[in-house]
């Protein structure tokens, strides 16, 4: 009787893990697909958002060409110190990461 | 007990379809073995929570997946239709029915500009801005500027849909993984 009962639990332990192995494996292909639409809409974002920037630093020019100037040199600086942020502490946070 | 880190494998060999363990110690080099710690701050873990591992990691670029896309579609909203008023306001206070004689004179311009300035020295390309163009060039480029702009804003808006129903099919998988490691766990426990 016992035997049974643990016969009925290895067939039931294998059927999830397979169940299991197979969501994991759909998930990782789904995620592939998902990849190009969100690196696509990201490439749009920046285009429009740069196109925005652009409108608002030519609208500078409409007063006078160094308020268009200051305007260019804000968002420069926004991006470079981003950027710089994000390569500084990149490491440290991948290395946090890597621990789990 | 020792054991290596090992990834479970789908296995299809004779129509007959198994799951296998791969070991990946040469791939992961600092992830962990069993009842030993590797490296600086490493963690232990068995090769039955890589499964918890990896469902984990799909959930948070899920999650990272998600949040971006809402942030995008946001602004996308706000910033396209700003930017579409935008272009209906120039063009309604500024050339009411003399948009093309205004957009050819500007082309105009531009080639002017251009031409000039590719045989001049660098510097040209600032400083003859102010001699080829005028007030009316710096709103029909403003116009054209924010009418590009709305238009991939709402590109962006569109293909928020095609992730929608992608998201949506990820996150029942993610609940299905999560009810049937929960499962699994009760049997290991």
């Amino acid at each position: 009787m016992e035997s049974k009962n643990e016969d009925y639990q290895r067939i039931r332990m294998g059927k999830i893990q397979k169940k299991i192995d197979t969501a994991l494996i759909d998930a990782d292909n789904l995620l592939r697909e998902l990849l190009p639409t969100s690196i696509m809409m990201n490439t749009y974002r920046m285009i429009a958002v740069l196109l925005f920037y652009m409108v608002l630093i030519l609208s500078g020019f409409y007063f006078m060409p160094s308020i268009a100037v200051l305007i260019f040199f804000l968002f420069l600086f926004t991006q470079v110190f981003g950027y710089f942020q994000k390569y500084s502490k990149i490491e440290r946070i991948r290395h946090l990461l890597k621990k789990h | 007990m020792l054991h290596q880190p090992l990834k479970k494998k789908i296995k299809k060999s004779k129509n007959i379809i198994e799951s296998v363990y791969e070991d990946v110690s040469d791939i992961y080099p600092d992830l962990f073995v069993s009842d030993k710690v590797v490296g600086y701050g490493a963690i232990e873990l068995d090769p039955v929570d890589l499964n918890d591992t990896r469902i984990a990691k799909l959930e948070s670029e899920m999650k990272n997946i998600n949040y971006r896309s809402e942030a995008w579609m946001l602004e996308s909203v706000f910033l396209g239709g700003l930017a579409f008023s935008g272009f209906l306001t120039v063009a309604s206070a500024n050339f009411l029915g003399k948009e093309p004689e205004v957009f050819s004179e500007f082309l105009r311009h531009f080639k002017i500009y251009y031409e000039k300035c590719f045989q001049n020295e660098i510097t040209s390309w600032v400083t003859q801005i102010g001699n080829h163009f005028f007030r009316n060039d710096l709103y029909i480029l403003i116009m054209l500027l924010c009418l590009l702009s709305s238009v991939f804003f709402l590109l962006v808006l569109v293909l928020r849909f095609r992730l929608n129903s992608l998201t949506l099919s990820m996150d029942h998988l993610i609940r299905i993984l999560n009810i049937f490691n929960q499962k699994k766990m009760s049997f290991l426990i």
